[in-house]
């Protein structure tokens, strides 16, 4: 199996090695090495503004008491 | 050695897709920002208000309809070509796909402008969704049907790359980027079935003549089979720059190869049985399809909240081997002076506002709230006219070089133009989704009524219009300095072996890890073709056995 699948094989840079070559990577970190909570805490923003979306849905719709679109 | 210098044929075909795609940008963009202007009434002297259906029309169908699918084609051209590590097939062949299309291109968009010319019997002011009753010169739909048979040839010119390659590598799996483009085509096969019974079955001969009347639910029915997954066949393409190139562009890796795929195959799987969702308000369609389509809707949350997890896991990856620290600090490390990140990020962060409106059109009571109101739009500038629109210009700053051998120029423009569509569209779709609630409609030359009023929830009429107005513009100057900086690169770029990084690092967690079951195509393409029979048949039979040509055929309350 080659290295890279998404890099045509005749590529002198190998895969594994790109962060090696590339200047503006400090330092490479692997599958093992890499927690992802940075992007739970997206997540739960994320969820977070949804639900308070949903609430505030409640006021669009019935906060008028009556139809909004249709006077 | 980048790719022209590898597949030079490969790249002269994408670039001559990008030259089409660009020109209907260019056009399209310049009816968006008349609209914008004239539907709120900061100025209406490019056109009179008669005309309003013609622009909308040219606006929808060639930004929505034709930008999208040529610069599809011409990424997946050059993805195919990349990861299979071959030229297309037969040349010949691929040429005439492309041309096939540009015709049909240039056969609907003489239909469309035939309408600004002082009585001529040519015109096509039907929008993009273009179903009876509005009617359009046969010359509309023929073209429209030549693309579609284009595009279809495509994909077969992709799958034949695909065979090809088969036979010389019987054990590798799939390469990532073969395997998002294929899977994005099953299911454009899929759904396209819709618009062909549509086009050639009713429009064309309706249009010509041969029948007089048409049973309305029925094409309507038709379209819109075709007419949610066609948001996924836009969107599939940004998720293909995002998985596939984003997380390099951050310096990182992609976080998974197994989610990636099973993300495409949940969208080949759920994108056609969902069209009822956009016929909610239609009589004659009854509660319990539209319950079903609303529930297979909900589940299409589901991939794109792993897309949201692997695109941003991806990224901090990169963030934090670039040095990045903390629950948010990392976001900072971040290459936000890069025009090609920085446009598929703030494309990202669009999409993800779009989902709130999203769910609310999702929903079968709420949906009612803001039918056929002007926050439609606002929605979808936010999915396709900024998800997958800024996605493509974005990357474009990445591929050009690739495909023409010469460096960016203008980089600080093209640094601005991300940031100027994300602020004017900000403006503009906000105000778009507010004016909506207020019950202000779309497709409206000249929404205000004399002794009407429209109350807003918040702000104030005239401030939504000046939002609308204001941020049009700035959409409009964004795509004008897009435009410049191609045509600059594109004619006058330093040449370069190496124009710019090409490389795409192996993702994190890699194939080796994915199940070989994803990749089997003929068992995916199967299951979507039966959940789409149990979705469709039914109704489908019982329009049709109303009488395909029967005007009278009383459609049927539930
Ligand atoms: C310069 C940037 C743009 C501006 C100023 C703009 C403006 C507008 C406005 C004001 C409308 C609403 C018209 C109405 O309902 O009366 C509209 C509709 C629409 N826009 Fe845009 N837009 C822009 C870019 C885009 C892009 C990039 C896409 C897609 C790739 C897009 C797709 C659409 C579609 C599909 C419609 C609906 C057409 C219909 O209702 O038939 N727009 N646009
Ligand atoms: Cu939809």
């Amino acid at each position: 199996m080659p290295e890279d699948l998404s890099q045509p094989p005749e590529s002198n840079e190998s895969g594994k090695n790109w962060e090696e070559h590339n200047p503006d990577i400090e330092r490479e970190i692997t599958i093992d090495e890499f927690q992802p909570y940075g992007t739970l805490t997206l997540t739960l923003l994320y969820f977070l503004i949804v639900a308070l979306m949903w609430v505030f849905m409640y006021f669009i719709e019935f906060g008028g008491n009556a139809p909004s679109i249709i006077e | 050695m980048t790719f022209i210098h590898k597949y030079p044929k490969a790249a002269k075909v994408a670039k001559a897709n990008f030259v089409v795609a660009f020109i209907a940008l260019a056009i399209g963009g310049f009816f968006g920002f008349v609209q914008a202007l004239h539907r709120t009434d900061v100025f209406r002297g490019f056109f009179n208000s008669g005309e309003y259906y013609t622009l909308l029309t040219g606006h929808g169908v060639l930004l929505a309809l034709i930008f999208t699918t040529f610069f599809i084609a011409g990424l997946f051209v050059w993805g195919v070509t990349r990861s299979l590590d071959r030229e297309p097939e037969n040349m010949s062949y691929t040429w005439s796909w492309f041309w096939l299309m540009t015709i049909g291109t240039v056969m609907a968009t003489v239909a469309i402008l035939g309408g600004l010319v002082p009585d001529s019997s040519i015109r096509a002011a039907v929008l993009y969704t273009f179903y009876p009753p509005l009617q359009a010169h046969p010359l509309f739909y023929i073209g429209l049907a030549l693309v579609l048979v284009g595009s279809w040839m495509a994909g077969a010119d992709w799958f034949w790359s695909y065979r090809k390659w088969r036979k010389g590598s019987p054990d590798e799996r799939v390469p990532i980027l073969t395997f998002m483009a294929l899977f994005t085509m099953l299911m454009w096969y899929v759904c396209t079935i819709g618009l062909a019974l549509e086009v050639v079955g009713l429009l064309i001969p309706w249009s010509l003549g041969w029948v007089t009347e048409i049973e309305p639910l029925l094409p309507r029915t038709l379209f819109w089979f075709f007419g949610h997954a066609v948001v996924y066949f836009w969107l599939l393409p940004a998720y293909y720059v995002w998985y596939a190139i984003l997380p390099k562009l951050s310096g990182g890796r992609l976080f998974s190869d197994s989610m990636t795929r099973i993300v495409f195959i949940i969208f080949l799987l759920l994108s056609t049985p969902v069209g009822y969702h956009h016929q909610y308000a239609d009589a004659g369609i009854s509660v319990g399809f539209k319950f079903y389509a609303m529930a297979t809707t909900m589940l299409l949350l589901l991939p794109s909240l792993i897309t949201l997890f692997t695109v941003v896991a991806s990224m901090e990856h990169g963030a934090r081997q670039r040095g990045g620290k903390g629950y948010l600090k990392w976001i900072g490390k971040l290459p936000w002076d890069k025009p090609a990140f920085v446009g598929c990020a703030l494309a990202g962060i669009m999409f993800a506002a779009g989902g709130f409106s999203g769910m609310i059109n999702a929903g079968m009571n709420i949906n009612i709230l803001i039918h056929n109101t002007i926050w439609v739009p606002g929605h979808f500038h936010l999915t396709v006219g900024t998800a997958v629109a800024l996605t493509f210009m974005a990357i474009t700053y990445w591929l050009l070089p690739q495909l023409t051998g010469r460096k960016l120029k203008f980089k600080t423009l093209a640094l601005i133009q991300p940031y100027a569509w994300f602020l004017g569209m900000t403006l503009m779709s906000n105000a778009m989704h507010r004016a909506g609630l207020a019950g202000v409609p779309r497709r409206t030359a000249e929404p205000q009524y004399s002794g009407f009023e429209f109350e807003p929830i918040f702000g104030t009429m005239a401030e939504m219009d000046w939002q609308i107005a204001i941020g049009g513009t700035i959409l409009t100057i964004s795509l004008i300095l897009f435009l410049w900086v191609v045509i600059a690169s594109w004619m006058a770029g330093q040449k370069s072996d190496k124009p710019v990084d090409d490389h795409i690092p192996e993702p994190l967690s890699g194939v080796e890890h994915t199940p070989a079951i994803l990749d089997n195509m003929k068992l995916w393409f199967t299951l979507a073709l039966i959940l789409v029979i149990l979705a469709y048949a039914f109704p489908l039979l019982e329009m049709v056995a109303d009488g395909i040509f029967e005007p009278g055929a009383l459609p049927r309350p539930s």
